[in-house]
């Protein structure tokens, strides 16, 4: 009688594993934590954060109060006012352990404090103005650029010297560029058409190159990276040339310190010591500018030394005008506080009107804390 | 459809359906600020208040994309035909495609802008770039899979190379480039996309640094939300194409790529 077919199961089998297959599973996974464990044991040491930590030189049974310091974009020269406090011993003085970090740009700085992600971050007035209206409640509390530092960069050889020549231009600019948005304002002062000027957008590092490829005929930038320029421009044996919208009726407030509503209810009389430490740290900085310039190379040793003072060198001279040295420093004016405002209202597409009390106050900042130079 | 592809889909509705609402609810609840996330409500609202906007940058986007991706299928196909019948081609080709393919595109899109130009045809080459080496591998891989007792046949019978490549490697091939166009067109649009992020004034990109540097959450989640979309229509007709023309070798659900 022939053999019946075998019936073959169409139930799934139950699962035993063979001695062999466990010993292979074993194997596998053996290796895999030990490849896992040489990786954790090899794994490079953390770069140092682009700030680092300050070094405090007060003694040691103070309690120090850990702040996190958030600058606008990767730092550069102009940043020694920031920096300088933690070196020489102002923050630490007044009790506090400040810690840096960057931002990429106010926008992303005004988003990080209105998150709290930071305690005081350095953005400009407009993207306060703007965080605000989109929900984020915090305040411009000490000012640090008190002349507008707008401005558009290009090659002498395309001739823009004043503003109706940018008409029919190409200019590069990066997204939500700040000079960009008050182009128009800019131009109803000057009397030229804003509707004839090209943008290219593109990222920040890519604005200058692209001018000199000859893809756009210049850039809007800040006047503190007039330095980086000249030398760029020596380089490919071009001759540049800059046009400040504060030399050409446009003079409005851009960065400062910026701290969340709650922080100001919650610990007042901390932001106070801190902004005043801030200030005294930047006076010294202003007076010593190439020990200050030292600090900076010293938690940023990748720039370039000279580049970077004469940066800051651009920042001393739009921080020490009229105001400041009546006033001091931090404190802001109404009147061209106001004049700030209007333009933001007036340029930007908010989400509400932003009320003038609501987005800065004077409150916090020192007096008289004046430089003597 | 069958059953099963029916109770999929439905489920896949449903979780969404569930997931918004859900969303809506905790933003509304605990009053998250817009500029952190946006209400699904807030991100319709933005999309239909200016609908022809998004639809043109959508285009370009799409243009760029598909452009990108055509060019990297049928280069791809002639480098790997290469590679698989030449030996000296596939020691001189194989080393400078690996090379382009480990090389960040976003380390290098500044530059291809500069030396391109800022307008679509440097997003194209950025998505080209990275949908080149999925094709290549692919194919070379299913040209040699080739049942070897069948290329032997071909010899037997006195059959040319081409008609080997015709009649046997090409149609084996088939499942296997399939797969490959799978995982290159999503990263078509992705290179689309870090093109548009580093510099130029139109698609879905542009619009989402615009609205990143407004802090307008509700347009960057729109324009993402589209751009999302878009990736699965041109996913799905890859898999559509796919049913069609190798109706013998469907293979299983691919995963879909996320690094570049």
């Amino acid at each position: 009688m022939a053999d019946a077919p075998e019936r073959h199961s169409t139930a799934p089998e139950t699962q035993r594993l063979s001695r062999r297959e466990f010993l292979h599973l074993a194997q596998g996974v053996g290796l895999g934590v030990a490849s896992a464990g040489l990786l954790a044991a090899c794994a490079p040491a953390a770069a140092p954060a682009p700030g680092g930590q300050a070094q405090p030189a007060a003694p040691a049974q103070r309690r120090m109060r850990d702040i996190t310091f958030l600058l606008d974009v990767t730092p550069y020269g102009k940043h020694a006012l920031y920096y300088a406090g933690a070196d020489h011993g102002e923050f630490a003085r007044a009790g506090f352990n400040v810690k840096f970090a960057s931002g990429q740009g106010s926008g992303d700085v005004v988003r990080k404090i209105g998150a709290k992600a930071a305690d005081f971050g350095l953005a400009d007035t407009s993207a306060v103005i703007v965080a605000r209206a989109e929900g984020a409640m915090i305040k411009q509390t000490f000012m640090t650029h008190y002349k507008n530092l707008m401005s558009v960069f290009s090659l002498k050889k395309h001739g823009i010297n004043q503003p109706k020549d940018l008409e029919g231009k190409t200019i590069a600019t990066t997204a939500g560029d700040a000079s960009l948005v008050m182009l128009p304002a800019f131009a109803r002062i000057n009397n030229f058409d804003h509707t004839k000027v090209s943008t290219l957008v593109t990222d920040f590092p890519s604005k200058l190159p692209a001018v000199l490829a000859g893809r756009a005929h210049g850039s809007f930038d800040f006047y503190t990276s007039w330095p980086t320029w000249v030398r760029a421009g020596q380089r490919q044996n071009e001759e540049v040339s800059a046009m400040r919208y504060a030399d050409w009726g446009l003079d409005i407030y851009n960065n400062g310190i910026v701290v969340h509503d709650d922080l100001l209810r919650s610990e007042p009389n901390m932001v106070k010591e801190f902004l005043h430490a801030l200030a005294e740290a930047i006076a010294w900085a202003v007076e010593n500018p190439d020990a200050a310039n030292a600090i900076t190379l010293k938690y940023n040793p990748a720039l370039d030394r000279d580049t970077a003072r004469d940066e800051l060198q651009v920042h001393i001279d739009h921080l020490m005008v009229d105001e400041v040295r009546r006033n001091g420093i931090g404190l802001m004016s109404e009147d061209k506080m106001r004049r700030t405002h209007q333009l933001v209202l007036e340029n930007y597409d908010l989400k509400r009107p932003v009320e003038f009390e609501e987005f800065w106050t004077n409150e916090f900042a020192p007096r008289g804390i004046i430089p003597k130079v | 459809m069958s059953a099963i592809r029916l109770r999929e889909v439905v489920t896949a509705i449903a979780t969404l359906t569930v997931v918004t609402v859900l969303w809506e609810v905790v933003v509304r609840l605990f009053q998250i600020p817009s500029f952190l996330i946006p209400a699904p409500s807030a991100i319709w609202q933005e999309f239909a208040s200016r609908v022809e906007l998004y639809a043109n940058h959508t285009w370009i986007t799409l243009y760029e994309t598909l452009l990108g991706f055509l060019l990297a299928v049928v280069l791809g196909i002639l480098a790997a035909i290469a590679i698989v019948y030449s030996r000296v081609l596939q020691s001189v080709v194989y080393p400078v495609i690996l090379i382009l393919q480990i090389v960040p595109k976003v380390a290098i899109a500044p530059l291809l802008l500069i030396w391109v130009g800022y307008g679509l045809q440097s997003k194209a080459v950025i998505a080209l770039l990275v949908a080149f080496f999925p094709v290549v591998v692919s194919t070379a891989t299913g040209m040699r899979a080739a049942d070897p007792e069948l290329l032997d046949l071909v010899k037997v019978l006195k059959g040319s190379r081409w008609q080997e490549f015709v009649k046997i490697r090409f149609p084996y091939s088939l499942p296997f480039i399939f797969s490959g166009l799978k995982v290159a067109i999503t990263l078509a649009v992705i290179g689309a996309i870090i093109g548009e992020f580093v510099g130029g004034n139109e698609g879905l990109g542009y619009l989402i640094v615009i609205a990143n540097a407004e802090l307008k959450t509700a347009m960057s989640f729109s324009s993402f939300i589209l751009l999302s979309v878009m990736g699965l229509v041109l996913f799905g007709l890859i898999v559509v194409l796919e049913r069609l023309m190798v109706p013998w070798g469907v293979t299983e659900e691919e995963e879909i790529p996320t690094a570049v």
